[in-house]
């Protein structure tokens, strides 16, 4: 009887314990588990895996992908995009990343001989790997990488006596997100709305969804042209230094008179003062 | 005797003042021109017509010592640099033996036009300056009557 009851006992302990063993593997939060297969699809590279959003149109992404122009270098620039995705999908808060600046500086420089001066500023841009933007007979725009703009106001300001310097960083991160936010919905929007197009039945149906999906695009390329000037802005800093030619002293061509007091008073007025 | 000598060396003293005191030319007045006579002093001669032509002489000490072109040329230059003055003509003159500079110029005083000429003629001792002005009529109407007072001025 009692051998009975501990062979049971036993068996309903094995029993527990294989349970609690497999609940372990299985039980822990989803967020933990989201954290643990995050960095998956970054490894193996495969698209839509962990990163793109769950929801039904998924499988659909990648005979998508090439259809949308996920090339545009403003989606790299701020950060690691599919890290802080990843992150989101998780609930956790998004690692805060670099944040995009864009540069800009104004300077007002005087300086003797003004050409000479612009051909400086020209040549400059084009060592640290930047360019022309544009340039008058007194002033010069020049856009140079924004991880060499330091070093290029700091050139530049040697150039003349700085009368004006104005560096402005503007902090465009916020707005690059909020595109970023708006373009993956919209990409999402239009996806789904290329699926009802497929099933519409009807024509009114049809040209109902192309309408919407004309406004979509419209929307798509304004935002994706609005974040690719932004990382342009962000990738080359903009200086632009006005010269200021410094006045020679003004030398008055000497007049040159004898020491003849008489001479001054010649001509009509004297003559005829009867 | 000694009254008669006296008398003639101070007499030739007087003389002698008086010609070192007085113009150091002799101007000659053209017809229709009256002598201002010496109120403006005693090494300038002014003469004038009714109408507003005037003459005048006027005698300096060459000092920078110059020539006839270098005066010329000076001249010139001062009445450029003046300023509303138009050279109109340049030409050589003669007044008794010496030689000069005839220089022509236009000039508007107000609306009216005027013509201003002025000679100058050198020696050792003085720069001479003969000078004509007035309204171009009147000017243009004397023309001959200037052109004889340069040629009979005399230098003393």
């Amino acid at each position: 009887m009692n051998v009975r009851l501990l062979r049971m006992v036993a068996l309903l302990v094995a029993c527990a314990s294989t349970a609690c063993a497999q609940g372990s593997m299985a039980a822990p939060s989803p967020a933990f588990a989201k954290v643990e297969a995050a960095p998956e699809p970054m490894s193996d590279g495969a698209p839509g895996g962990m990163s793109a959003p769950p929801p039904p149109p998924a499988p659909a992404q990648p005979s998508r992908t090439p259809s949308t122009p996920t090339s545009m270098p403003a989606k790299r620039a701020p950060g690691p995009d599919k890290d802080a995705s990843g992150a989101e999908q998780a609930g956790e808060v998004a690692s805060p990343r670099a944040p995009m600046l864009i540069y800009t500086a104004d300077l007002t420089l005087a300086v003797y001989d003004v050409g000479p001066s612009l051909a400086k500023v020209e040549d400059l841009a084009k060592q640290v790997g930047g360019y022309l933007a544009r340039r008058d007979d007194r002033a010069i725009t020049i856009r140079v990488p924004a991880r060499r703009f330091d070093e290029a106001v700091q050139r530049i300001e040697g150039f003349g006596d700085v009368l004006h310097r104005n560096v402005v960083a503007e902090d465009v991160t916020e707005e690059f997100r909020d595109l970023e936010v708006r373009l993956k919905t919209l990409h999402a929007v239009r996806d789904r709305l290329e699926q009802l197009l497929q099933k519409a039945q009807k024509v009114e149906e049809s040209v109902a969804i192309e309408r919407e999906l004309e406004r979509v695009t419209g929307e798509l390329d304004r935002i994706q042209g609005r974040m690719k000037f932004l990382h342009d802005k962000a990738t080359f800093s903009t200086i632009t230094v006005t010269f200021s030619p410094r006045h020679t002293e003004d030398v008055q061509k000497p007049t040159f008179r004898l020491p003849v007091p008489w001479l001054n008073q010649l001509g009509l007025g004297r003559l005829l003062s009867l | 005797m000694k009254r008669t000598t006296t008398a003639l060396l101070t007499t030739l003293l007087l003389a002698v003042g008086l010609a070192g005191c007085g113009r150091p030319f002799l101007p000659a007045t053209p017809p229709g021109f009256v002598d201002l006579g010496d109120r403006y002093g005693k090494k300038e001669y002014r003469a004038a017509t009714p109408d507003g032509a005037v003459i005048g002489v006027r005698a300096f000490e060459n000092e920078p010592k110059g020539d006839l072109a270098f005066w010329t040329r000076v001249l010139e230059n001062r009445m450029r640099e003046t300023g509303g003055y138009a050279l109109l003509e340049k030409r050589a003159v003669k007044a008794g033996a010496l030689e000069g500079t005839l220089l022509r110029f236009g000039h508007d005083e107000g609306k009216d036009p005027h013509l201003y000429h002025l000679a100058v003629i050198v020696d050792d001792a003085h720069v001479f300056l003969i000078e004509a002005g007035g309204p171009r009529a009147q000017i243009e109407r004397f023309a001959p009557q200037i052109e004889w007072s340069i040629r009979n001025f005399r230098a003393k």
